[in-house]
Order: C-alpha cells, then sequence, then structure tokens
C-alpha cells in the first residue's frame, strides 16, 4: 500500500517535471520570434496535440499569448514584459543586461550617493554599451538612445553572472557616470543627444523647452521648426509629409499672427508627431541589429498596433490644426521676400502636371 | 449677365502662382480672372484632388532640393519621396539647386517654406471663400464616357475633367470651362471632340481659354 502511494508519487513528480520541461522548452522556441503550433512542436520534438495542450496552459498563465489566430493558422508570441514593446532577447542577453544594471546601480550609488533615476540609469548603460562595444541591443527612441530591455531603478538586478572583463567594465562605468554634470534630466538629455551628434533630437527638445519664449521669440519657434523639418527623415515619406504639414501650418498660422494663441495646439500636435517619428526611428536603429534584421517580421509581430495607434493620433491632431488654421484664414497677404520671389520666378511657370 | 465657371486644376496652379513682384503673363490672367467673380465658381473633387497632388509634389520639389544641400553626394530625384515626380518637375529642383547650392539647408528651407506658404494659402482661401459648389465625387465619374473621351483625347487627366465637366452641366444652364489648357481645350481640339457622334447627348459647357481669351 505504502510503496504504491510512494509509486504514484514518484510517477507524478516524473509526470510534473516533464511537464515542465515541455512548457520550457515551448518559451525557449518562442524566444526569437512567434511561431505557430506547428512549427514548436517540429523545434521540440513533440507533438501537436502536445504542444497545443500546453500553449493553452501557458496562455492561462499569462506567459504567451495568440499574435495571430485565424481557422488556418495561430501564432503565438512569448510575452516579455522586460523588453520595449515585448522584443524577444535571449536568455543569455538578458543576464549581460541585468549585469550592466546591477553594476551600474552600484557605482552610482558609490558615486553619487543615491539611485540613478530611469534617464541616468539608461543613459549610463548605452553609453557603457557602446564604450565597451557589448553586443547588446540599443534604440533611439522618444528620449534618445535606451537599452531594448527595460531600466527600472527600483528593481533587484542583482545577478550571479559576471562578465570576465568586469574590471575593464567597471572603469568605463566609472567614468561614464563621473563625466556627468547635468542638474536636471533635460539637461542630461541634452548632453546625450549632443554626445551622439543627433540634431533632430536637440531640435525637438528645444521646441518643448519651457525656456522658449513663444510670445517673444516667434521668430526662433519658426527656426526651430524648420530646423525640425531639415532634419526629419524622409523615409518613410510619411514622416516629411506630416513634418511639412506641421512646419506649414505654424509658418500660416505666425503669417496670420495667430502663432501664440495657438501654442498648445501646435505642441499637442507636435507631441504626437514625435512620439510617431521616434517609434519610426526605434525600427529603423533596431533593424540595423543583425537579430532583429528582418523588419518585415518586427514590425509586423511587435510594432504594428503602436504604429496604428500613433499614426491615427498625429493625423488626428494635425487635422484639429489645419481646422483652426482654416477658421482663421483670411485674405491677409503674406509677403513674399526677396529670396522667395527668386524661388517664385523659378516655380512661376511650373504646374506640376 | 452672370457667367459660372468650371475651373481645370492648371488655372488655379497658375493664380496661386501669381506675385506683383513676379507678374508672368499667364498667373497674372489667372490671377485677374478668379479675382474679378461674376458668377458661381465650380470645382470637382477630381480638380480638387489633383490640387492637392500638386501641393504635395511642389513640397517635394523643395525637398530634393534640401536633400542635396544636405549631402551633396546626393542625387536630386533618387528618393521615395520623388517617385511622384515627373522629369520637367526634377528640372526645376535642379535649376533651384543651382541657384542655391552654396547656402546652407537650413536657410533655404525657411525660404521655400515661406513661399509655399504664400502659394498655399491663396489656394486654400480660394477653396474656402470662392468655391460655389464643389461636385462630382471621383467614383462617380462615368467610366463609358471618360472611355469615349480617352479615344480622343490622349490625357487621362484631361478625359476626367471633361467628364465630370459634362455630368454636372447635364441639367443647368451652360457654364464656361475654364482652361490655360495647350492641346485638348483649345477651339480646334475642342470642337472635335463635341462633334463626335457618340457625344451627341451632352450639353458642352462654352470654352473659355485663358490663353486665348484674355479678360
Amino acid at each position: 500500500m505504502i510503496a504504491n502511494i510512494y509509486k504514484s508519487c514518484l510517477i507524478g513528480i516524473i509526470m510534473k517535471k516533464s511537464q515542465e520541461e515541455i512548457k520550457n522548452a515551448i518559451l525557449s522556441a518562442l524566444e526569437f520570434k512567434p511561431l505557430s503550433v506547428q512549427q514548436i512542436s517540429e523545434k521540440i520534438n513533440s507533438n501537436w496535440a502536445t504542444v497545443n495542450e500546453f500553449l493553452e496552459e501557458l496562455k492561462k498563465d499569462g506567459k504567451v499569448k495568440e499574435l495571430i489566430s485565424t481557422e488556418k493558422i495561430k501564432l503565438y508570441q512569448r510575452i516579455t514584459e522586460d523588453t520595449y514593446y515585448s522584443i524577444p532577447i535571449t536568455e543569455e542577453k538578458r543576464k549581460e543586461f541585468r549585469y550592466i544594471f546591477s553594476l551600474v546601480i552600484d557605482k552610482y550609488k558609490q558615486i553619487k550617493k543615491r539611485m540613478p533615476n530611469k534617464t541616468e540609469l539608461a543613459k549610463v548603460v548605452v553609453d557603457t554599451i557602446k564604450i565597451a562595444k557589448l553586443d547588446l541591443p540599443t534604440a533611439w527612441y522618444i528620449y534618445g538612445q535606451i537599452p531594448l530591455m527595460i531600466v527600472d531603478p527600483a528593481r533587484d538586478y542583482n545577478t550571479d553572472f559576471i562578465r570576465s572583463n568586469n574590471e575593464e567594465i567597471s572603469k568605463i562605468v566609472i567614468n561614464i557616470i563621473q563625466e556627468q554634470k547635468h542638474s536636471s534630466t533635460k539637461e542630461l538629455r541634452q548632453e546625450h543627444y549632443t554626445k551622439y551628434n543627433n540634431l533632430l533630437y536637440e531640435t525637438k527638445e528645444k521646441l518643448f523647452s519651457k525656456d522658449l519664449n513663444w510670445n517673444k521669440d516667434t521668430q526662433k519657434v519658426l527656426e526651430l521648426y524648420n530646423c525640425f523639418l531639415v532634419n526629419c527623415p524622409n523615409n518613410p515619406p510619411e514622416l516629411f509629409f506630416l513634418t511639412e504639414k506641421l512646419t506649414g501650418l505654424v509658418y500660416k498660422l505666425f503669417s496670420l499672427g495667430r502663432l501664440t494663441d495657438y501654442k498648445i495646439d501646435i505642441l499637442v500636435s507636435t507631441d504626437c508627431l514625435w512620439k510617431f517619428i521616434s517609434l519610426n526611428l526605434f525600427l529603423s536603429s533596431l533593424i540595423e541589429i543583425k537579430e532583429y534584421s528582418n523588419k518585415k517580421e518586427i514590425y509586423g509581430f511587435y510594432l504594428a498596433p503602436a504604429f496604428e495607434v500613433k499614426r491615427q493620433a498625429v493625423e488626428e491632431s494635425l487635422s484639429n490644426l489645419e481646422s483652426i488654421y482654416l477658421s482663421n484664414l483670411s485674405d491677409k497677404e503674406i509677403e513674399l521676400s526677396d529670396k522667395a520671389t527668386k524661388v517664385r520666378e523659378i516655380m512661376s511657370d511650373w504646374t506640376g502636371e | 449677365m452672370r457667367e459660372d465657371s468650371f475651373f481645370d486644376t492648371n488655372v488655379i496652379i497658375n493664380y496661386a502662382s501669381f506675385s506683383k513682384k513676379v507678374n508672368l503673363k499667364i498667373n497674372r490672367i489667372c490671377f485677374d480672372y478668379i479675382k474679378s467673380k461674376n458668377g458661381k465658381y465650380i470645382l470637382c473633387r477630381y480638380v480638387e484632388d489633383e490640387i492637392k497632388n500638386r501641393i504635395k509634389k511642389r513640397k517635394v520639389v523643395h525637398q530634393e532640393v534640401i536633400s542635396k544641400l544636405k549631402d551633396n553626394s546626393y542625387e536630386i530625384g533618387n528618393s521615395d519621396i520623388s517617385k511622384s515626380l515627373s522629369d520637367r518637375d526634377i528640372i526645376y529642383a535642379k535649376k533651384l539647386y543651382e541657384l542655391y547650392k552654396s547656402e546652407k539647408a537650413d536657410d533655404i528651407s525657411f525660404i521655400f517654406l515661406s513661399e509655399r506658404a504664400e502659394f498655399e494659402k491663396k489656394i486654400e482661401f480660394f477653396l474656402k471663400t470662392q468655391v460655389d459648389e464643389l461636385l462630382l465625387k471621383k467614383e462617380e465619374i462615368e467610366v463609358d464616357l471618360i472611355h469615349i473621351l480617352f479615344s480622343l483625347i490622349d490625357e487621362y487627366a484631361d478625359c476626367k475633367v471633361l467628364a465630370s465637366a459634362l455630368q454636372i452641366q447635364k441639367d443647368r444652364p451652360v457654364f464656361f470651362l475654364v482652361t490655360v489648357d495647350k492641346e485638348h481645350f483649345y477651339p480646334n481640339g475642342y470642337a472635335f471632340i463635341k462633334d463626335d457622334l457618340r457625344l451627341k447627348s451632352y450639353k458642352f459647357p462654352e470654352l473659355r481659354n485663358l490663353l486665348i481669351n484674355n479678360i
């Protein structure tokens, strides 16, 4: 009797372990990209029905989700809460990120006698990755470059993993922290944009700056929007057309003497546009990394819904700004400067046919 | 006597291109015609869309110059945004580049911005305050009519403009088809189209080609 109970417990333990093994194998298979049930079963040498059953359990546990579900095919994606847009990273890279995060937090506390904030941590990590030429993914996003794994100073990143060149990395981290002279997060961002010679980000920062006086420095506002347009990428073309539309509306509102009256609406549109542009920059910088070079997959599996939401937001806000402009439109003439007249001279018989 | 006008695209583009300081004759003629309004102004949706496309193209012509000023190794007409440009458009971009090639991209972009703003504002004001009737969606243009016209006019865009004009003309007093076209909407060419037996049931607008009938 006791022997039988012992036997069934033992079977239970073996069975459970094997179930866990299958689940872990499924999660590992999904480490790189979303897969169908068939693709997973081929990868882990398990039959379709078993994989399907365990996927259902993993779904209930919140570890995977159905990305595409049609009658013919179901694609499953591993839920990765610690990376931007759940873009997958390998366990090995995750360990390395944790190691760097932990090292930076440690050194920051030693040198600055306080915890770094999110931006400080992200920027030191990015600089370290660049200087030490570490094989860890970073990308440009809303506030400059970020590690693909989300930084959170409040989290415990302690890890047993230590790089063989730990001493060298530590020195790099210390140098970067000591070089940081900012007195605010805004200043740190500006330092970062200048360091990486990114005029578009520098201009964006100035446009949103509280120091920009829209009442007194109207010319400066116009120049900044123009600079933003000049430095905005043309690819995909919609980035140019959206940015040009905003810049044109800003100029036309200025010509009607209504620029400052609609500062808030303009800044809302600029913010929506920036979120859309920076998502494009996120994608374009990510696909330069070998593991993420398949643009179609990265876009389709992870970024398409975000693109849609942000595109809609910028289109709506620009449409609103255009309505404001049209409602203020009068027959007040815009005076062409001598240089603009030269342009008109050349374009005067242009019809665009 | 009231004279209603139905506009072809190029009239509006020429109107917006007018500047007292430049004073190109065809620009002035179109500008003066639109300013001396004497009747309803009618526009079809196809022409409205065409105007918007041309505005977009003009931005791209300017942007090509900026791209070249930013990077001298760039060849005008080689970007994704420039795919919509014709060879003629590219000539304009090259002319502008030649004029400003020693200047900074930021400065020239600002000049382009102000020039476009003046051009676009005139069109926007025209569409908002001058146009009395905006008619006929693109999908409402009769396909059979376009096919007949295409056998007489080898320009698809002109076929759509004339097809729209003929459909709108149907149940109303004769209006003017106002154009600056040098080919199909010229008196002889227009008479040839009107004479086609397949179009006998259509009432034709009266042609007012501003290249000939200067006001």
